[in-house]
């Protein structure tokens, strides 16, 4: 909002508004507000797609959705960063009030999803929660979802760090080892727990995290044997841990911690890499494949009634109000 | 089998295509777009026909329908029709199809490859005038045999009867001594030109071209096929196998480049769209991997009802218990394909019970009229009998968003990958939510491309 002076951002969210309001897909769905770049208008044309840089990440969302649910999908929309989609939502409320003619939007069926981040944002306007914070710690029971109280959210947050945490959780490695392209980590067949390493041995050196410990150490306090009276003590606690468990379930719990605290954006972006090869296709697009491929196992996931990945079990609490 | 890349330099709309499924991609699913007339029907229409046609004569009419709208320009020897790589699952077989004159034979000879006499792409064609006249004159000689038989000289006559049966036979005599004279120049004609006709196949066989047809209208420009490193034995071989395992499915309103141009000029005249129909129908008879999805595709919804029917009574008959769940296992997968509440079941015809179509009820089995169906399910029912008896092949798809709600045209890709898992689809659309099913990358266009400044 740096560049941006308080009436153009309230235009801009007003656009946005007024775009989902009249778009006829939304009628009798349910609508998701998303992060993600805003789709230029009038773009919605195979050539239009073929031409992006990257898949749009609201696409990420659609492509989880469980594979039964084939009529009747959630629409998402992305709305810019985490504070628009939040603007946005309470706007489209706003605009709601009433009910309207010219909308094709059913407020009951409005919600958003944002990215849990080291930051706090205020939902502010009288919504049930006052942050991300709030919400993530009514919403998250350690590395589960509380599922008693997930219909009360219209409002959710990831329950890792950002979106990408979701693409290097511990049981998408048969996704990457099965996948048709080899990938690579520092320049070694590609192995997750690797990455985690790389992320814990990364923990003393981010600012972010550094800043905002005291936010991050709540999130994880079902952690009991993670010391976190210092960025040193809990990068060297957590490394610790990591290293001697031996029961899976233990290690899972201590990976989840890590992602819902240590960004990861960076490596995922950067240094999941295919193999050096000149057939090899650009990195944006292998990124955009392994998504839809990661899309595939949250959506197989969500046809699993004991599943507990905390995707599916968004959409399993949207079902509820299809 | 997976169709690596095409390249069309000029076929119709199509111009300078050159376009690459990548073999890696995963689902194997690949939008195709361009504007209205852009030339993505014709696309498919042709790789369907050269791949699903060029091996079995029976089929070589379609290829020729299609052929006769192409023309090789002024002073070339040949036209390059298209150029693909497949992946056979083993390795990348790149074949070329490309129509020829016969300067094109004298350009080869000229190069030294093989020495050879007077060779023609004609040649095939003398052959049948000339056996044609074989066989009249055959028929000719046959007449004229049995009338000198029938001329018998009798004591009963006078001398003026016997003078003009003898007059008679001697005019059939001497016609008889043409008529053979006329056959053995025909034959050796025949001969001639076999011998030519052998002696081009073998100059084709040795340039590693194989002669695929030449219709009387393209008899100047005949079709010849070339696969990188293979010999023509091979090359025949390779077409033959790969002919099962290409398919087209279409929208049966579509014009259809492989249908005589009476019959495409039927879809346009009014109160003849039903004979364009009939028409469809019986190339569909021809050409096994050819499919159009609308209101009839039921038929191969009654289809699969049969065959299970039958899957459930050879167990009986092999196992002597009634153990069989195919009925059952169509059932419940139509069900689930349906919305919910409905069901399919077949339509019995209470005379004999053989199954003549399918019916559709509620849960409670209250009967419900097609018109409750939207055009949509039907299609897509269609769409999954159909491609779920397709295996590793690749399936080329026309407009198949059409009729569906948005949901389902980006279903329609999960549905594709779980139904038929093993194949490759390409579809050409107009559909942007069916490409967000996968990403940019996927997706294809026909739009002319931009060439680098000399």
């Amino acid at each position: 909002m740096s560049f941006q002076s308080k009436k153009e951002h309230e235009q801009l969210i007003e656009q946005q508004c007024q775009a989902i309001m009249k778009s006829t897909h939304i009628r009798n769905k349910i609508v998701v507000l998303c992060e993600g770049d805003i789709p230029t208008p009038g773009l919605r044309t195979v050539i239009g797609y073929q031409q992006l840089q990257k898949r749009p990440d609201a696409d990420f969302y659609t492509a989880c959705i469980p594979s039964s649910w084939t009529q009747k999908k959630p629409e998402f929309f992305s709305c810019g960063g985490r504070g628009n989609v939040l603007d946005t939502y309470f706007k489209l409320l706003e605009l709601h009030r009433e009910p309207r003619s010219d909308s094709y939007l059913d407020r009951n069926r409005l919600f958003a999803i944002v990215d849990l981040d080291l930051q706090v944002q205020p939902t502010g306007k009288d919504y049930l929660f006052p942050n991300t914070e709030a919400i993530f710690k009514s919403l998250y029971q350690g590395t589960k979802v509380n599922q008693q109280k997930a219909s009360q959210h219209r409002i959710w947050v990831t329950g890792l760090i950002y979106k990408e945490a979701y693409f290097l959780i511990p049981e998408l490695q048969p996704v990457f080892d099965d996948y048709s392209v080899p990938l690579t980590f520092n320049s070694q067949p590609l192995q997750l727990e690797n990455i985690y390493l790389a992320l814990g041995n990364d923990m003393d050196s981010d600012t972010n995290l550094m800043d905002n410990l005291t936010t991050a150490c709540e999130r994880i306090s079902y952690c009991t044997e993670l010391d976190c009276s210092s960025i040193n003590q809990l990068k060297s606690s957590w490394l610790t841990q990591f290293q001697s468990v031996t029961d899976k379930e233990q290690k899972d719990e201590l990976v989840y911690a890590l992602l819902m605290i240590k960004p990861v954006k960076k490596y995922w972006e950067e240094q999941t890499q295919p193999e050096p090869n000149p057939f090899n296709p650009p990195l944006e697009r292998l990124r955009d494949r392994l998504t839809l491929a990661i899309g595939h196992f949250y959506s197989t996931e969500g046809e699993k009634s004991d599943t507990e990945h905390h995707i599916p079990i968004f959409f399993k609490t949207l079902h509820q109000f299809v | 089998m997976h169709l690596l890349r095409v390249q069309v330099p000029e076929f119709r709309a199509l111009k300078n295509v050159d376009i690459e499924f990548e073999k890696d991609f995963i689902p194997k699913v690949f939008p195709l777009g361009s504007q209205n007339g852009g030339g993505k029907s014709t696309l498919l229409q042709l790789i369907f026909v050269l791949l699903h046609c060029s091996s079995h004569p029976d089929r070589l009419p379609f290829l020729n329908n299609l052929l006769a709208q192409v023309s090789i320009p002024e002073g070339e020897s040949h036209k390059v029709l298209a150029k693909m790589d497949i992946w056979d699952g083993e390795k990348v077989v790149s074949m070329e199809f490309l129509c020829c004159n016969d300067t094109f034979l004298e350009s080869l000879k000229s190069n030294g490859t093989a020495t050879i006499g007077d060779i023609s792409f004609a040649s095939p064609f003398r052959e049948k005038p000339l056996t044609e006249k074989q066989s009249q004159t055959s028929g000719k000689i046959s007449q004229s045999t049995n009338e000198m038989n029938n001329l018998k000289v009798i004591t009963e006559m006078t001398e003026v009867q016997k003078s003009d049966i003898m007059g008679k036979k001697t005019l059939l005599e001497e016609q008889l001594k043409l008529l053979n004279a006329e056959l053995e120049v025909t034959k050796q004609e025949i001969s001639v030109v076999r011998s030519m006709v052998e002696s081009l196949m073998e100059f084709l066989r040795v340039e590693k071209l194989h002669y695929i047809t030449g219709s009387s209208n393209a008899e100047k420009q005949p079709l010849l096929c070339r696969i990188v490193g293979m010999e023509v034995s091979e090359t025949k071989s390779f077409l033959s196998k790969l002919a099962d395992k290409i398919f087209l499915a279409a929208p049966s309103t579509q014009v259809y480049l492989f249908l005589s141009p009476d019959n495409r000029k039927l879809l346009f005249k009014a109160g003849t769209v039903d004979n364009y129909g009939t028409a469809l129908k019986e190339s569909k008879t021809k050409l096994p991997g050819f499919f159009t999805y609308n209101i009839t595709s039921t038929e191969v919804i009654t289809k699969s009802f049969i065959v299970a029917r039958d899957q459930d009574f050879a167990e009986r008959v092999n196992t002597g218990r009634y153990s069989g769940d195919h009925y059952q296992q169509v059932l419940n997968e139509m069900k689930q394909l349906l919305a919910t509440g409905k069901k399919i079941l077949p339509q019995l015809n209470p005379k004999d019970n053989t199954v003549e179509g399918v019916r559709f009820t509620t849960e409670d089995g209250t009967e419900l009229y097609p018109e409750n169906l939207s055009h949509g399910e039907l299609k897509r029912l269609g769409i999954c009998v159909w491609s779920r008896k397709i295996e590793n092949a690749i399936v080329l798809m026309d407009e198949v968003e059409n009729a569906f709600h948005p949901d389902w045209q980006y279903q329609i890709v999960l549905d594709l990958t779980e139904w038929g898992p093993t194949n490759q689809y390409i579809l050409a659309t107009h559909s942007y939510e069916l490409c967000r099913a996968l990403t940019p990358a996927h997706v294809k266009d026909l739009e002319p491309k931009l060439l680098p400044v000399r």
